[in-house]
């Protein structure tokens, strides 16, 4: 029966131990494998922020009272903005801005003062610079969030009535980092297996070794999966060290099963390893392997809902076609299982669709092999 | 030193190859495009209609108008939900993205004029969204309370400074308007670095390297004849960018176009000797596609302020985005588009650039071998 | 001062190796000479050739070890550009140029004037015979087209001293001779001296002057009649009907001793011995035959013979007439948009148990397209491929298991070690516990490799992984085995070794198919199918083909006459 078995699979493990060999032998790819997702897990957790802080801002205060000046004060001691700049003139805040020595500008009007005095509402102007539109947007924000709470001379202000209770679920303090490295844990690993999954295959055929594969007594189906499986052994592994950083050194909340988090891993994986099988047997050299890659990477990571949430992408036809990205899918499965602690079903219901494209891409690869054979 | 006709010839074989590669072709151009398609449509924080939930355990007429209020403003998608674990629920599922409760005793507390609750819960694992669903039920739900005060005549007792926003240079707030142009930085690090990243390797591989060094042409002359070839290919790619971005996308333009040129060349002849800078240090075209896509394109994905802001990263994170070529290209290219000549801002920039081509070229220079071994 | 180049004491020492790679080298070539440089894979000749065009530095270079012209490589090498011209061995062309871009762009470097270059190139394409396919793109050139292009762009200058390694790797002996003969009118024009390093030893005649280099130095410099009197007495013919040819060349090498060579020409057996005591105490007949230049070279490099004996193959499975390869009609016809090309038409032949079969022909014959057919690497248009009766298309896996393949070029996995390659293909054969320790064990002594066992097959010396691809074809006991060029690039002494293996292999009634551009190969096999332009010319046993085009002038053909003289005949019919 174990005889059976073996000889059974044994062309298969064969062909795995020479796949795992050819990528482990050689020094510089194993570096090549681990260093950089690591190096770009550090990298883009740090740089990748949404928040601004360290904002330099420009005031022109025509009014110059008490009053205003305590309230530039406010915005001065407030942990967004680094530095605030005076000016005395339009012309002045207009170069600082173009140079963008400022990030935005507070205009207080010279009658400011009175109107506040009189409860007449007094309006300041908050100039921001539209070439960084997304800040721009959040720095008014904060000068709103602080003019609105602003209340001099310890009056009282009443002017909000409900009282809003505000809780933000699964991430307390609404954490970019948190996002982000539950993000990358399904992109790392991607980059991993498509790129060892794309080249593996183009390489042989550069080189010519392609031909004693097709030579041996080696199933197209046994091809397919010794091509497979060594990128998914790769792929998963660093999942895992990147798992393992981001739990112990960034802190970050593990909620839910780990078992179920390999799980959908591999899954997931798998089916990128076979996107990137079906890339290499389209591509005679390793160049243009490697640059579809790019090519099949871009998309797939902007329309993920990482770079943009998915409802925020505005052609709706591109908005549906994210439903063949295994990435969209996986990343809801990661948060989830990560930060949400989420339920068996709604997991389920985004595997499926990462298994329903990994059916089809293996089918399409199976002819693509088959109708390879001039 | 150098010899016209002897770069000319190396040129004009330089295009006969790229024309015949389809996939440099593809880099060029077709790549660009997809990119550029992306960018405008993909990354966009002007946010669009965002799902929520409502419970609704008070019931009485304020409470369901203040849940009308919400479904009429345009971000907002609400559904109505009986519970809070169903809410949860959904909320986990990543059906939706928040919900409102607005409690029993609601309206005999507003009533009361007793500061009544209404609680708010996000899902914290989209961060920007979250915030965003907070923000707008909280505002939404104000301005509908501040609308129906007017309505009864009364007047606030004390004083609010109301802000008013003005966005300069892009008035209508368009994030495209930053996001297209700043994106020709990563199109051009991807058609000047990946493009040229296996060139110089690629003639050692197939030999011809070999029959070239016992021929006239010197060191200087092949490195020179490759950067040509390559800028004139990947300056089409970039105004065939440019073009686009204009012409399609209708973003305005108001900068001079010899900055625009200016500019753009030097940030070209940066990205361009990085890739032939690793091609002549890496011989195998795995490892010369990960090291263009780690020290070229990451960092001006990044690092360029182009997605992320600088001014925030941590302090060492901030000084090595002064290195980075992209960083000086994104802040020009945008006041170029949007602001137009800061004289300030592109001096700085053309000096910087200059200088970064330069010392790639001179390391690429003396990199590159005349022997073999 | 008649001398171009002047080779003194040069020494060459690559980073990191402990013994120099070149060992005091001295040598001199006259104005208008003609040298082959010969010797086995890995005894320096490209490292010599590199050094002489300036691509290395010498590790004395003080001393001035090299003088081309009275200068100094290294230290003008702008001068020196001008008057050498270098052929590297993958010909430096690009290609995807076409042909005359690659002209042109040659040209363009090397600064030659616009208005003399139109005429320039067409009389370099003319003679050459590549007028007709200018405009084509370089990579869809043959073997011979692009050897001989890379040969134009090389003599666009019209160069003093010319330098060309190895240009007649796997091309063919009708290719080989036209570039001999463009070689030859260029030598007589400009008084150009020529180094041309080849390991084809029956080059060596049209020649003034053979090198001879082995480990790094140098071990005869002299004319090629010089070494054939050195040999003289020492070469014999043996004939016994008593035993058939191959068993016979066992018994020889087997009995008699000092032998440095032994092989199969036609219905005799070739031996030379190391001394004349040895010929005398021979067990046979001996029919005493003129010495070749060749039998030097094996002396020189201190070949010695030995005979092996291999397993039976492990599936002896009866077929019909003994049968074990049999191709029916087989045909691969090419579509592209407008065009249809025919690469094989109606290719037919069968192969017997225990046979050599050859294939022969020029590059681009169809020669690779028939044998890729046959393994089914490349699907045929019509007709059927069987081995041992089972129709390889349609039974692919189970067929797969019968036969062993060897690679052109030898493509093995590069990067995995010896060991890694040999337990992969003893997997996928589906060996396992003691059988596949076995079998690797006897592998690994047989063939020799237990001292590279755990070195990465990329960084092997090119004789040792022809070795390896040859144990790992027959890792399980195949009863048919396809060899695609399995010598190509090998020295003489490897190869001897490595057709003494395929004899013993035969002996057990293996089947052997197999490609080759060596016409002295060609003598070994039983029977010859002749390919040409998709369609077999001829098949027959090669002592046959050669009887076939006796005549008058020629009464003694040799197997390259014989190749040559039936295409002319090919040709003049395809004209007609």
């Amino acid at each position: 029966m174990f005889e059976k078995l073996k000889r059974k699979y044994l062309p298969l493990i064969s062909l795995i131990k020479k796949e795992f060999h050819t990528i482990w032998q050689d020094k510089r790819s194993r570096a090549v494998i681990f260093l950089p997702p690591v190096l770009q897990l550090f990298v883009f957790s740090y740089a990748a922020t949404l928040d601004i802080e360290n904002i330099r801002a420009g005031v022109l205060n025509e009014d110059n009272s008490e009053i205003s000046r305590e309230f530039i004060r406010e915005i001065q001691t407030s942990r967004y903005f680094s530095k605030i700049y005076y000016f005395k003139n339009n012309k002045e805040l207009k170069k600082a801005l173009d140079e963008q020595k400022i990030k935005a500008a507070i205009y207080i009007k010279n009658d400011f003062t009175k109107k506040y005095k009189m409860k007449d509402n007094p309006e300041i102007l908050i100039i921001s610079d539209g070439r960084k539109t997304n800040s721009s947007r959040i720095i008014a924000g904060y000068i709103t969030e602080i003019a609105s709470n602003f209340a001099p001379l310890g009056q009282n202000i009443n002017k909000n009535i409900i009282n809003f209770v505000i809780r933000n679920k699964f991430n307390p303090n609404l954490s970019y980092r948190w996002f982000i490295i539950s993000s990358l844990m399904g992109i790392l690993p991607m980059t991993t297996v498509i790129l060892l999954s794309a080249l593996s295959l183009a390489r042989e055929k550069e080189q010519g070794t392609f031909d004693e594969l097709l030579i041996v007594p080696l199933k197209i189906e046994e091809i397919i999966a010794g091509k497979i499986l060594i990128p998914l052994f790769f792929g998963v592994l660093n999942g895992v060290i990147i798992l393992l950083i981001s739990i112990f050194i960034f802190k970050i909340p593990f909620l839910g099963s780990i078992f179920l988090y390999i799980f959908s891993l591999c899954i997931f994986l798998f089916s990128i390893s076979l996107i990137g099988l079906f890339i290499s047997a389209f591509s005679r050299t390793q160049q243009q392997s490697m640059l579809l890659v790019f090519v099949f990477m871009f998309p797939a990571m902007m329309l993920s809902g990482y770079t943009t949430p998915i409802e925020n992408i505005t052609p709706l036809f591109l908005q549906k076609m994210t439903i063949i990205n295994p990435l969209r899918f996986f990343l809801v499965i990661s948060k989830g299982i990560i930060l949400k602690n989420m339920n068996f079903y709604y997991i389920f219901l985004n595997l499926l669709p990462i298994f329903i494209i990994s059916i089809i891409t293996l089918f399409s690869v199976k002819t693509v092999f088959k109708n390879n054979q001039k | 030193m150098m010899n016209k006709n002897i770069i000319f010839t190396f040129v004009i074989k330089e295009f006969r190859q790229i024309t015949r590669d389809f996939s440099s072709i593809l880099i060029a151009f077709v790549l660009p495009l997809i990119l550029l398609f992306l960018f405008g449509f993909g990354i966009n924080f002007d946010t669009n209609t965002i799902k929520i939930g409502i419970i609704d355990e008070n019931n009485t007429i304020l409470s369901r108008d203040i849940k009308e209020s919400l479904n009429n403003t345009k971000f907002l998608d609400c559904i109505y939900i009986k519970n809070e674990i169903e809410a949860n629920k959904l909320l986990s599922g990543g059906i939706i993205r928040g919900y409102a409760v607005i409690p029993v005793n609601f309206t005999k507390e507003f009533k009361k004029n007793s500061n009544p609750k209404i609680q708010i819960i996000t899902d914290g694992s989209e961060p920007n969204t979250a915030k965003f669903v907070s923000s707008y039920i909280k505002g939404s739900v104000e301005s509908y309370l501040e609308y129906e005060k007017i309505k009864s005549g009364k007047k606030s007792n004390s004083s609010i400074i109301s802000p008013i926003l003005r966005i300069w240079y892009n008035p209508s707030l368009k994030s495209v308007y930053f996001i297209l142009p700043g994106s020709i930085s990563i199109i051009m690090t991807l058609t000047g670095a990946i493009l040229t990243a296996l060139v110089i390797a690629r003639e050692w591989e197939r030999g011809t390297m070999e029959a070239i060094l016992t021929t006239e042409i010197t060191k200087f002359e092949f490195l020179i004849s490759k950067y040509i070839a390559y800028f004139i290919l990947s300056m089409l790619s970039v105004i065939f960018c440019f073009f686009i971005i204009i012409a399609i996308f209708k973003v305005p333009y108001i900068g001079s176009y010899f900055f625009l040129f200016l500019i753009s060349s030097l940030f070209m002849l940066t990205s361009i000797g990085t890739g032939l800078f690793i091609s002549t240090i890496a011989k195998d075209q795995f490892i010369a596609g990960q090291m263009a896509g780690t020290i070229s394109f990451m960092p001006s994905m990044m690092l360029s302020g182009l997605i992320y802001e600088i001014d925030s990263m941590p302090f060492i994170i901030r000084m090595i985005s002064c290195i980075i070529p992209a960083k000086y290209y994104v802040s020009s290219i945008s006041s170029l588009f949007l602001t137009g000549n800061v004289y300030k801002i592109l001096i700085i920039s053309s000096i910087y650039l200059f200088a970064f081509a330069a010392v790639v070229f001179l390391l690429t220079y003396f990199c590159t071998k005349e022997v073999i071994e | 001062m008649n001398d171009i180049l002047k080779v003194k004491n040069l020494y060459k020492t690559f980073n990191g190796a402990k013994e120099p790679s070149l060992f005091d080298i001295s040598l001199n070539l006259k104005k208008g000479e003609k040298a082959a440089l010969i010797g086995p894979d890995g005894s320096g000749k490209t490292t010599f050739l590199r050094l002489l065009s300036g691509l290395l530095f010498p590790d004395n270079i003080k001393n001035d070890p090299v003088l081309i012209n009275n200068l100094s490589p290294y230290k003008k090498r702008g001068e020196i550009k001008k008057i050498i011209g270098y052929m590297p061995q993958k010909f430096g062309l690009y290609e995807d140029l076409t042909v005359t871009e690659n002209l042109e762009f040659y040209a363009g470097l090397k600064n030659i004037d616009k208005e003399k270059r139109a005429s320039l190139f067409f009389e370099l394409l003319n003679f050459s015979g590549l007028l007709e396919f200018k405009e084509r793109l370089t990579k869809k050139l043959s073997g011979g087209m692009k050897q001989k292009l890379g040969l134009c762009c090389v003599l666009l200058t019209a160069p003093k001293l010319l330098l060309l390694d190895e240009p007649s790797v796997g091309v063919d002996p009708v290719s080989r001779k036209e570039l001999m003969k463009i070689t030859d009118k260029l030598i007589k024009e400009n008084d150009t001296s020529v180094i041309w390093a080849t390991s084809y030893l029956d080059e060596a005649k049209y020649f003034d002057k053979v090198f001879l280099f082995s480990k790094g130095r140098k071990i005869y410099e002299g004319t090629v009649e010089n070494a054939k009197i050195v040999m003289d007495g020492l070469t014999y013919k043996i004939k016994d009907d008593k035993f058939d040819k191959r068993t016979l060349l066992n018994e020889i090498v087997k009995k008699d001793k000092g032998l440095i060579d032994a092989v199969i020409e036609g219905n005799y057996i070739k031996v030379v011995y190391e001394n004349k005591n040895f010929a005398e105490k021979s067990n046979f007949n001996l029919i005493k035959t003129p010495p070749l230049f060749e039998d030097f070279v094996m002396s020189a490099l201190n070949s010695k013979i030995k005979s092996y004996e291999e397993k039976k193959p492990e599936f002896n499975i009866k077929t019909k007439d003994n049968i074990s390869i049999k191709a029916n009609n087989l045909t691969k016809i090419y579509k592209t948009k407008n065009k249809e090309f025919i690469a094989a038409k109606n290719i037919d032949f069968e192969v017997k148990k225990g046979e050599i079969f050859g294939l022969l022909g020029p590059n681009g014959a169809g020669k690779s397209t028939t044998f890729k057919m046959l393994c089914s690497l490349i699907k045929p248009s019509f007709g059927t491929c069987e081995i041992m009766g089972l129709n390889i298309n349609k039974n692919p896996v189970e067929t797969k298991k019968l036969f062993g393949y060897m690679a052109q070029k030898f493509s093995l996995f590069g990067n995995l070690s010896v060991k890694q390659n040999l337990d992969f293909f003893s997997g996928v054969y589906g060996l396992f516990g003691k059988k596949k320790k076995e079998r690797i064990e006897y592998l690994i002594e047989s063939f020799e490799l237990k001292n590279y066992l755990f070195e990465k097959t990329d960084n092997l010396p090119l004789g040792f992984k022809q070795r390896l691809s040859l144990s790992l074809a027959v890792i399980h006991n195949p009863c048919v085995l396809f060899l695609d060029e399995p010598t190509s690039g090998v020295d003489p002494v490897t190869r001897r070794d490595f057709w003494m293996r395929i004899n013993a292999l035969a002996k057990n009634k293996v089947s052997i198919l197999v490609t080759t551009h060596f016409m002295d190969e060609a003598q070994f096999c039983d029977r010859i199918a002749l390919v040409y332009k998709g369609k077999i010319l001829k098949k027959d046993t090669p002592d046959n083909l050669k009887n076939s085009i006796k005549s008058k002038s020629n009464p003694n053909p040799s197997m390259e006459d014989a190749f040559i003289e039936i295409i002319k005949e090919a040709d003049k019919k395809y004209d007609e």
